[in-house]
């Protein structure tokens, strides 16, 4: 498993110590930025499947208020808390590649819970959005907007890691003059 | 391999994995959502079997006989009618228990059952009351609560002049916005003469 600051590329598995410094300020800011969403992201989802968690029935009724699926409400009250945990800790601690994989369950996580909240404040339902189970805030535009801002944080985020994998802007790439040795 | 195959397996495994694990957890729990008995809360699905278990049935009763237990303290009347409908009469001492109403709403109206012996719901006709009093009823596993559904619905408990009320419903705000906005008529107040007869 990877720190959590382990980040940009996993230069501590990708490249030996030492090559992360020359890769200029411009990198080590979109780095930070990562680092940031990546915390805030994964975070988020870690707390909001916790908070479900305790309470499937309660969550299940939640799912079940949207009217879309309600034959599905209890499976998906069971499953989907853990699915939030496990793609939120995978963004989090696991190694790049499995970061990468965390961030797309996120983005298909976010997506369909925006598809979710807009169906329901189309129809103008007066119903809790079960975001972070029981007591939730309403849906409303403010919903939509917030989940339109996960999927694209989520999508932005799986873009940075597969670079990082790839090492497309590595400096130890022959097309980086920055890092060329000599 | 390519990436993106690589990434999309990964995913997969995640998600496939966190239902794993959720699903694995909720069946060692002790007391854990059985699935297959989960019957949501007046969200007009019917559950699929009577999953009253010997709790009895739900009564349909006419409204003379409902209004002799209107002063009960042991009684609830829940309107499952929308808001609109609700703000313009409803049974003197209901609440607002739609088909679409928000999990908290919802959790509120469970909790209010919790010292009473009897549940009357009733909506716009006998059917639309039944369907969300069979869900409660499963949703309600108490043997000492006894179901009743008003015949009629609220047009034949207004014929026979019993007890009504008019005026907002402070659970149904939002809801009833969004019924004007959809060009439905201001409400409040237009019955006021047939308040609390």
């Amino acid at each position: 498993m990877s720190g959590i600051f382990g980040d940009r590329g996993d230069a501590s598995e990708s490249e030996p110590s030492g090559s992360a410094s020359g890769s200029g300020p411009t990198w080590q800011r979109l780095d930070v930025v990562v680092l940031v969403v990546r915390l805030g992201l994964g975070g988020l989802f870690i707390a909001a499947g916790v908070f479900k968690w305790d309470d499937p029935a309660g969550f299940a009724q939640e799912i079940a208020n949207y009217q879309l699926v309600p034959g599905l409400a209890p499976y998906l009250a069971v499953a989907l808390p853990a699915v939030e945990v496990v793609a939120g800790a995978a963004l989090l601690f696991a190694p790049l590649a499995w970061r990468a994989a965390g961030a797309a369950a996120l983005a298909v996580l976010s997506f369909a819970f925006l598809v979710a909240v807009v169906a329901a404040v189309v129809r103008g339902l007066d119903i809790s959005c079960g975001c972070f189970g029981g007591g939730s805030a309403p849906v409303s535009w403010l919903t939509v907007l917030r989940n339109l801002g996960l999927v694209a944080a989520a999508v932005w985020l799986v873009v940075r890691l597969e670079r990082g994998q790839a090492g497309a802007p590595h400096p130890r790439r022959p097309s980086a003059p920055a890092t060329s040795p000599r | 391999m390519n990436r993106v195959a690589r990434l999309s397996l990964r995913t997969a495994a995640l998600l496939v994995g966190g239902a794993l694990l959720g699903t694995a957890v909720n069946a060692a729990r002790r007391g854990g959502l059985e699935p297959t008995q989960f019957a949501a809360a007046t969200s007009c699905e019917v559950p699929r079997a009577p999953e009253t278990g010997g709790l009895g049935a739900i009564d349909v009763v006419p409204p003379t006989h409902a209004a002799h237990l209107c002063g009960d303290p042991g009684v609830l009347v829940a309107d499952a009618r929308s808001a609109e409908a609700f703000e313009r009469g409803h049974v003197a001492g209901a609440i607002h228990l739609p088909c679409a109403a928000s999990g908290d709403v919802v959790t509120r109206a469970l909790g209010a059952t919790a010292d009473k012996h009897t549940l009357v719901v009733y909506g716009g006709d006998t059917n639309d009351a039944r369907t969300v009093a069979t869900s409660l009823r499963a949703r309600l596993p108490r043997a000492d609560l006894r179901m009743m559904v008003l015949s009629g619905g609220f047009e034949a408990w207004s014929a026979a002049g019993l007890a009504c009320s008019s005026g907002p419903c402070p659970d149904c705000r939002e809801q009833v916005r969004g019924e004007r906005g959809a060009g439905g008529a201001p409400a409040a107040g237009r019955d006021e003469g047939r308040g609390a007869r």
